[in-house]
């Protein structure tokens, strides 16, 4: 009866551990995913200062979320946004628009695949 | 290289702790479930143990499942002999009242070598000998001979034995088990009469053995050299 109990002990844990995983990479990829749009637009209007400041703040955003990510996360799917958000701020800072923007798509892309690759649909389950 | 050999400590501990939570059944006789859970547990385990890119959950989450779920089954298995039969099977018997039955072994796809290799295994060297011989869920021969090739017993024989109840090892390596001494019914200080009797002490003993009865056995350690 011991194990019985432990095997609901178990099965709580999970349900908790797998919710929390599921909100929280819900949480930040839409917060991510905001930034960088925010700072897109900003660069869109030529706005080069608050593009600047919105890349910064999503490479430092990232930087912290990714700490937390990567207890639960593959760690390969983490590294290319991490690469894709670490370019956007030298590229804001010397005036790559351009480039800028189609970092920041590309960006906006990987974030809301990593949101889809976590949640628990029949696509990825199957 | 640190993050490796840290990992497999970690996933030793888990798979450690899944096995004893899982009892003591998964180490000896494994049903068909136990098989699955046993071959896939160390499958998962060695995923994030080799590749330092999947995070630990990976293997932890996976695990914990499998626990979980054969925790489940194995005590749904105790509720219902239905669910047993469905997923563990039912015992076969192979020999039945001294005949083998060809049916049941073509089900089990058991050659006749298969049987004969069993049945040696259980220390019978003719089917003749055999009454009944039956396959259980965990694959392994139960064999009952005929009452006429059956080593007679000492109820049979009308001998008395006396009960010497449990032997155990008393002393190991030096180490008094007190365990073992209330096992065999006996007391530290019938311990201490008997090493006072031996001229000797706990320490330079390596093994020593009793029984209910108060039989007992000294080996006394090697003198080092």
């Amino acid at each position: 009866m011991k194990r019985v109990w432990a095997s609901a002990i178990i099965f709580v844990f999970l349900v908790v551990i797998c919710v929390i995983g599921t909100n929280t990479t819900k949480k930040v990829s839409a917060q991510m995913a905001q930034t960088v749009t925010t700072a897109k637009e900003a660069a869109a209007k030529g706005d080069m200062d608050t593009a600047l400041k919105f890349s910064r703040k999503a490479s430092s955003d990232w930087r912290d979320s990714h700490e937390y990510l990567c207890t639960f996360m593959p760690h390969n799917q983490l590294e290319s946004i991490d690469q894709t958000l670490s370019v956007l701020p030298m590229l804001c800072y010397y005036g790559a628009t351009d480039q800028f923007e189609a970092e920041c798509e590309r960006g906006i892309t990987q974030i809301m695949y990593l949101n889809e690759s976590q949640l628990p649909s029949i696509a990825n389950i199957l | 290289m640190t993050i490796s050999f840290i990992r497999t400590l970690l996933l030793y501990i888990v798979i450690i702790a899944a096995v004893r939570l899982m009892g003591k059944r998964q180490i000896s006789e494994l049903q068909t479930s136990e098989l699955v859970v046993t071959l896939l547990i160390s499958d998962i385990a060695a995923i994030p143990m080799q590749d330092t890119g999947q995070p630990l959950a990976s293997g932890f989450i996976p695990i914990a499942v499998l626990v979980m779920c054969e925790i489940l089954i194995s005590a749904l298995m105790l509720k219902s002999t239905k669910f047993r039969r469905a997923i563990c099977g039912r015992p076969l018997i192979v020999i039945n009242d001294g005949k083998v039955d060809q049916k049941e072994m073509r089900r089990l796809r058991m050659s006749t070598e298969d049987l004969s290799e069993q049945l040696r295994q259980k220390n019978v060297f003719s089917i003749e000998d055999v009454a009944y011989a039956i396959v259980e869920t965990n694959g392994k021969m139960s064999v009952i001979k005929k009452p006429d090739k059956e080593q007679p017993t000492a109820g049979m024989l009308g001998v008395a034995l006396p009960d010497t109840g449990i032997e155990t090892v008393v002393i190991s390596d030096g180490v008094i088990s007190d365990f073992s001494l209330k096992l065999c019914n006996k007391s530290r200080d019938w311990l201490d009469g008997v090493l006072r009797g031996k001229n000797t002490k706990a320490d330079d003993i390596f093994i020593m053995t009793a029984n209910r009865k108060g039989d007992f056995n000294i080996i006394t350690k090697d003198e080092k050299k």
